[in-house]
This record gives C-alpha cells, structure tokens and sequence, in this order.
C-alpha cells in the first residue's frame, strides 16, 4: 500500500471519527437525544465521549501528509486506542447491563438478553473495527524513514 | 546544596561524558511513550483514560450493586432477617435490625442490614472495581506520565506533579494518600496536601456510593470539591511558609500489566477494606442507632437546626449521618440518601459531609504522619483551623450560589 492511499484511509477515518464527535457534543451541550437508522448520539456522558472522538479524529488528522514512519504509526495507533477506551466501555456496559434479570429473576430471558445487542449503537462502538483494521494496516505498510 | 541551575549544568557535563550517542532506533511503543507525555497528544488521551476509568467503575459496580445485591439484601436478606430475629421492638433489634417494617436496606439503618448492604452490596463493587484500575495504571506505567501532564497545574498551588499520585491513591482511601504525602519535599508540601486529601478528594467507598445512589448529582459534586482543592491549594500556598521545589523524575516506559501482579495487589487491598473498613461501616450504624436511642441525635439537631437551615441550607435530620461520617463517609452518604430533601440540599449534604471533617482513620494517619511534617500540635492545630475555616466559607458558599440561583 502506498503513502497515498494510506492517508486516504486516515483521513476518512478521521472524518468518521471527527464528524460524529462533534455531534456527540453538540446534543450533549443540547440534552438531547437523536436515533438515525443504527446509529444513536446522546446518552449519559455524550460530552465527555463526543470531546475525546473530536480529539481522536484531529490525531488521524495529524498524521496525514506525514512520511510512513514510526511517529505516524504510534499517532494513528494512539487515536485508535482512544475509539477502542470508548467502544470498549461501550460494549462492557451493554454485556454487564443484559445480564441481570429485572424483579423475580436473577437472569435475564434469552430474548430480552438478545435485545440489548440490536442497537441503536453509539458512533464509538461501530468505528471500533474500522480503527482496528486501520491499526493493521498502518502497521503492515513499511517504514521507509524511521528517524 | 546546587540549585537547579547548577544541577542542570553537572547533568549535561557527565551526560557528555558518559553518553554515547548512535543511530535513533525509535518503537512504536516507545513513541507512544512519549506522545502520552506531550500536552497535545497526551491530555486528549489522558480524558480517554479517565473515561474509561469512570465507564468500567460505573458499569462494574452497577452489574453486581443494582443487578445482584439489591434483589439478594432487599428481596431476601431484610425479609429473612426481621422476621428470624428474636426480641422485635427491644432496643437490640433496634440497634442491629432497625426498622422491623422497612422495606428495603437502605432504610432498615440496622447494624445487620443497612450496615452489612452498604459494606458488601455498595462499598465492596466499588472498591473492587476502583483498586483493579489504579493497579492497572500503576503497573503500566501510565500513572507518573499523569504525573508529568498535570505538573503545571499543581505547580499553581506550589505542589508538583508527583502530588498526582496521593491525591489518585485518596480517590481510593484518605489514609495510603496521606501516608504517601510523604514523598513529597518539604514539610509545607506535606502539610498542604495531606488537609487538602482529607479534605477535598472523596475516598473510592464515598464515590462508589454517591455513583450508585445520587448519579445526577455526582459531577456537581464533584467539580464543587475540585475547585475548593484549588482555591484552599492556592491560599495554603501563600500563607504557609516553607519551600516548594522543583523535581526531576525518570517516566519508566510503558508496560503491559502481569494478572498474577494485578490480581495479587487487588487481593492485598480488597483484603484491606475487609479488614479495616467494614467493622468501622457496623461501627458507624450501631452508633449512631445508640445515639438515637438516646436522644442524643436529636438534641444536637435541635441545637445545631439555626446553623444547619440557616447557613448551609440543609435539613436539621443531617446531623445524624454527619456523626456516622467520623466513622465512614460511604455510611454517612448512603443514610443522606434516605432522608427527605431538595436536590440541591442533597448536593450541599454530601459537600458538607465530605469536607466537615475526615473519617477517624484519616483523622488517625493525619497525627501519625504530622510528626514528620511539622509536630503533631503544630500540624494538628493547623488541619483544625483549615478545616473549620473551609467548613464555613466553602460550605456556607455553597448555600449562597444556590440561593442565587433560586435552587436553594
């Protein structure tokens, strides 16, 4: 893969991860919550999220027009980590949250344990696997300048 | 002694003359390393970290809090216990039972039932949860590279970075965060931050339960205590004298963590809370039922209701859970939770009940580690004086906003 087609991939990655963010903030800042199509933004700490995918997405940004290097590499794999914080907790919550049974049961039903994994997602959890194929990626093109 | 100047010149002379220098043989993780260091890339990171360090606290304890142990105390437990045990309306069953009517455990306020749920079902998920992330932090390196980005905040307040690593260990419990204020430099720096520790940053046990039982309120709460650690840092900082000197410290690089490391510290501090928390938590409920039986409770609400309503806008009915604050913040949180009144009276409760004073424990180590920061009576004389002068102004600051803001 070139250098090209690599920064294309950041930058779109970037956006995906820069655009939505912004939106987190925005209904954070508003208190609302909006659902389009599997995607969902607001909820508790949308602020907080929506802050640190606008940081992540401006990292991807960073590295753009950089020569493939190590100091790209470590900059795109650090915005990754920081979707993969937010994801992560994400899919714990919902995991830790389908378990427990409401009043009289200490388990959940198969169906409602099931129904917790249908969505609507946040934005942070479906551009989980995007940044960890990125994170392959970048780490599988070759470093032709390393200092 | 070299002043920093010349410190600096000795290091870059035998750096010259020791250091060879080759090719640079830069790693991902040792750019990563470095990038979690710089302001730009490392702030952003650091509120990720703190986010997920708040998500998996809030996920974890409420799985097994609200999930497991509030049908297994409410549903089972307080049932089994008011009906099984003997003596009902004697004052035993008052002060280890509670209400033989109450319905769930927090409002039981027995020694066996709300005191057992509070220790096991609330504090423990907390702790749990809370210690096994420090660790987490601590063993990957990542805790002094905090250190390192918060530095210029801290040196505001004439503290320095490494002060990070108290106040993080306080958000555990008061007492390791004073005992490592030892660390610090010079007796003004241990001074300061053991008052403002014990005094601002509430202990893993209290946040746990102000998660679980007043979510809502949590940040308020939480920036409110913030800014006082500043504001009181900063006045500290220009009243007492003494030196707050620069440091020099080596960030080791970052590390992924061993479980056997991970879980052997989070079973030495889990053991810890069996230990020494829980007794103070059944401590805390059988006095406080003592002192109702008494009436002592009631007479020090009627006494203190002018200062209480009249200067921190709080209902007379806190003094209770301010007692049971001696003995454990968590306890005292949890018994304001039950007691009727407006939301922002809540929020001012649980400022007050945090910053009045520290928990016997704390209070404890605060004597002991006074002797190497100044003389007991001197440090002691000191805290006394910082917290009544805190208690008012921060507290009674409080009421003023709320008033100003028509929510008081």
């Amino acid at each position: 893969m070139n250098r090209k087609i690599l920064d294309t991939l950041l930058a779109l990655v970037g956006a995906c991860t820069f655009i939505p963010g912004l939106l987190e903030i925005l209904f954070g800042l508003t208190g609302e919550t909006y659902t389009w199509a599997i995607l969902s933004f607001g909820g508790d700490y949308d602020l907080w999220r929506g802050l640190i995918l606008v940081a992540s997405g401006s990292l991807f940004f960073f590295t753009i027009n950089q020569p493939i290097s190590v100091q790209k590499r470590a900059q795109a794999v650090l915005a990754s980590a920081m979707i993969w914080i937010v994801g992560g907790i994400e899919i714990l919550s919902t995991v830790l949250n389908s378990i427990p049974g409401g009043e009289g049961s200490w388990f959940n039903t198969t169906s409602e344990f099931l129904s917790y994994y249908t969505g609507p997602f946040t934005p942070s959890l479906l551009l989980l696997p995007v940044s960890l194929v990125l994170v392959i990626l970048v780490s599988s093109v070759e470093v032709k300048n390393d200092s | 002694m070299l002043d920093p100047e010349e410190r600096w010149r000795l290091i870059d002379k035998l750096a010259r003359e020791t250091v060879e220098y080759g090719a640079d043989r830069s790693t991902i993780g040792s750019v990563l390393a470095e990038l979690t260091v710089k302001p730009l890339t490392g702030i952003p990171f650091a509120l990720a970290v703190l986010y997920g360090f708040w998500g998996f606290f809030d996920a974890f304890a409420g799985f097994f809090t609200d999930g497991f142990f509030v049908p297994l105390f409410d549903d089972h437990w307080l049932p089994w216990i008011q009906n099984a045990f003997p003596l009902k309306g004697s004052w035993l069953y008052y002060i280890l039972v509670g209400d033989p009517e109450a319905v769930n455990s927090f409002e039981a306020l027995g020694m066996l039932t709300s005191g057992v749920f509070v220790a096991i079902g609330v504090v423990l998920p907390a702790i749990v949860a809370f210690y096994l992330i420090i660790t987490i932090l601590e063993d990957s390196g990542y805790m002094p590279r905090l250190a390192v980005l918060v530095d210029t905040v801290l040196h505001k307040i004439g503290l320095h970075g490494f002060a990070v690593v108290p106040m993080i260990l306080s958000l555990g419990c008061n007492v390791p965060g004073v005992a490592s204020t030892r660390t610090l430099e010079t007796k003004k720096q241990r001074f300061m931050m053991m008052i403002l520790l014990s005094v601002f940053i509430p202990c893993g046990a209290q946040l746990g339960v102000m998660l679980s039982l007043i979510p809502e309120f949590f940040g308020y709460i939480m920036i409110y205590l913030l800014a006082g650690f500043f504001v009181f840092g900063w006045i500290l900082n220009r009243l007492i004298p003494g030196r707050s000197p620069e440091i020099i410290t080596d960030v080791p690089p970052l590390r992924i963590p061993t479980f056997k490391n991970v879980s052997r510290k989070l079973w030495v501090k889990v053991k810890g809370f069996f230990t020494n928390a829980i007794p103070f938590v059944l401590l805390g409920v059988g006095l406080v039922n003592l002192l109702y039986l008494g009436g002592v409770i009631s007479w020090l609400a009627n006494s203190l209701e002018p200062l209480f309503t009249g200067w921190f806008g709080i209902p007379k009915e806190t003094v209770a859970p301010l007692i049971a604050g001696f003995l454990r913040k968590d306890l005292a949180v949890a018994q304001l939770s039950a007691i009727d009144m407006s939301g922002f009276q809540l929020i001012t409760s649980v400022v007050i009940i945090s910053i009045y004073f520290p928990c016997i424990a704390t209070f404890s180590m605060i004597i002991k580690e006074g002797r190497n920061s100044g003389g007991v009576i001197k440090v002691l004389g000191g805290s006394l004086l910082t917290l009544i002068t805190v208690v008012f102004l921060w507290g009674g600051l409080l009421h003023l906003i709320g008033i100003l803001l028509g929510v008081a």
